[in-house]
């Protein structure tokens, strides 16, 4: 409770305002949170309590998000660890990366309708390719920085190349890789909406922007939330499965403290 | 192939290779060009590029476009930190606030600008305080982090110091808690920087009326493939400029958490 007085108090003066200053563009909470169960839940325990609307439109955006998302990390992580590994590799691609990584990814719409046309698989590939870059970034970033003596002893032990790479240089790199997964499901949830915006058919992004359209507020706002409900659960998630998967390095780092 | 990270040479051969790697990409583009495995229509010839490149950077009306998106960024920056870097040193400073003040700013930040755009573009239309108060919202979360963070973080013997100096609070605030602080506000602000500009982008792209970005959207809808990469190029390069503007003028302005770290 010590932590969630000061959101709870926040709440209440969102809701004792916009009661009180009745405007179009604001309702109070309690109106949006009716319009949320309105629109994306339903009552029927079979369909997971997801209404229909909820199915046709944040299904599909959540297919490209995972489908783009999943491309970017196979990639990242490959691209990363080799050019981590191979310095002349890196250095070779070092300015191609700096500019990538200073395009922002919603610049990149023009350029993917160009390409992809008005499509799902224009959508994975901006999703894709915005998430690219934190990931290979922060991999490359983590293969760099491993322990030398890790890797002179994997050497010494004669590990053959696969040992070598997934026993020895991917687990070194995780706590990096991870950091930079983490960071691209924030950008990845971004370009959801950002590539749906006038290039889709269905989707929270669509949905978003028809909402707009229609002066539909509660609408708009109830999806805003639907969104950031999702961002919140996929991170998470994703702690949850960090903290699994590096359950080594915590402890790690705790002993070396106490050293 | 040797299984430990090859070390390079000398710094210089890392410069040399990354030149090599830029002439290479060219060197590609311009080759599926050639081999027509990409329609032009599709993609344009590098030297179409750059050609547009240097049309767009000497005409008086795509400049203009690129000073309205510049200074919407100043001005996001100006506002987003008189609003965020006082409010997050206060919450840092005072304990109780720290944790319950960090709950809501996670929250707040889930609700991205990206969301957060129709809304923006009913309450204030398509013009620049549209693209300001959106990337103010995108950038205030970040930055009020950092503050309370670098705040809260300041070694506490170090104020103790202050104390036994029989120093008054707000000199406290102004010579110790305040330097300690500026790494983390300093890092807070390069990242608000990029932030910024993303978001401002972001809105133009997808509906202002003014700005870098329309550029590239009406390109689009035009169908003039060369004039889209040209510009994007160009918002490549601004980003670049900005991110390396930000880390010069931090080493410059707080030369000591880099001192610090030479004393090691």
């Amino acid at each position: 409770m010590e932590v969630v007085w000061l959101a709870l108090a926040l709440l209440v003066l969102w809701e004792v305002a916009a009661r009180a200053v009745p405007t179009l563009f604001f309702p109070p909470f309690s109106t949006i949170a009716l319009t949320f169960s309105a629109t994306w839940l339903s009552s029927d325990p079979l369909t997971l309590f997801t209404s229909e609307v909820a199915r046709d439109h944040a299904i599909p955006s959540m297919l490209r998000f995972f489908a783009g998302y999943g491309a970017a990390a196979l990639m990242g992580i490959t691209f990363g660890v080799v050019l981590g590994h191979w310095r002349t590799a890196g250095a070779f691609f070092n300015p191609l990366i700096r500019f990538g990584m200073s395009i922002p990814a919603t610049a990149l719409l023009p350029i993917a309708i160009l390409l992809f046309g008005i499509t799902s698989a224009m959508n994975i590939a901006l999703i894709a390719v915005a998430c690219l870059w934190p990931i290979l970034i922060n991999t490359l970033d983590g293969v760099r920085s491993i322990d030398t003596t890790w890797l002179q002893t994997a050497r010494s032990l004669r590990l053959n190349r696969v040992r070598y790479f997934s026993a020895v240089v991917l687990p070194a790199a995780s706590p990096s890789i991870l950091a930079g997964m983490r960071i691209s499901v924030g950008i990845g949830l971004i370009l959801i909406v950002g590539s749906e915006f006038y290039a889709a058919t269905e989707g929270i992004g669509y949905f978003l922007v028809i909402s707009q359209r229609l002066f539909r507020l509660p609408e708009l706002w109830a999806t805003v939330l639907l969104l950031a409900l999702i961002g919140i659960a996929l991170n998470v998630i994703f702690t949850l499965i960090e903290h699994r998967l590096l359950r080594w390095h915590y402890g790690a780092r705790a002993s070396a403290e106490f050293a | 192939m040797a299984l430990t990270p090859e070390r390079s040479g000398h710094v210089g051969s890392g410069r040399v290779l990354g030149l090599a790697g830029i002439i290479s990409l060219f060197v590609a583009w311009q080759l599926a060009m050639l081999l027509g495995i990409i329609s032009p229509a599709r993609l344009p010839s590098p030297s179409d590029v750059l050609l547009t490149m240097g049309r767009l950077l000497t005409s008086p009306l795509f400049l203009a476009d690129v000073a309205d998106t510049l200074t919407a960024w100043a001005v996001t920056m100006g506002l987003g930190s008189l609003i965020a870097i006082p409010t997050g040193v206060l919450v840092g400073y005072i304990a109780a606030l720290y944790r319950p003040a960090s709950a809501v700013i996670h929250a707040a930040r889930s609700v991205t600008a990206a969301a957060l755009l129709p809304v923006a573009i009913l309450l204030f239309g398509l013009g620049t305080p549209m693209k300001v108060t959106l990337a103010v919202w995108a950038i205030t979360w970040p930055l009020l982090l950092n503050s309370m963070y670098g705040t809260h973080a300041v070694d506490g013997r170090w104020i103790t110091t202050g104390r036994s100096l029989h120093w008054g609070r707000w000199k406290i605030l102004a010579r110790i808690i305040l330097p300690a602080a500026a790494p983390s506000i300093a890092t807070g602000l390069r990242l608000a920087a990029s932030i910024a500009l993303i978001v401002i982008l972001t809105a133009e792209i997808l509906g202002a009326r003014s700005g870098v970005g329309t550029v590239i959207d009406k390109a689009q809808i035009d169908e003039q493939p060369a004039i889209v990469y040209a510009g994007i190029i160009v918002i490549g390069l601004l980003g670049m400029v900005i991110t390396f503007a930000m880390s010069a003028f931090e080493r410059r302005l707080m030369p000591w958490p880099h001192a610090n770290r030479l004393t090691r």
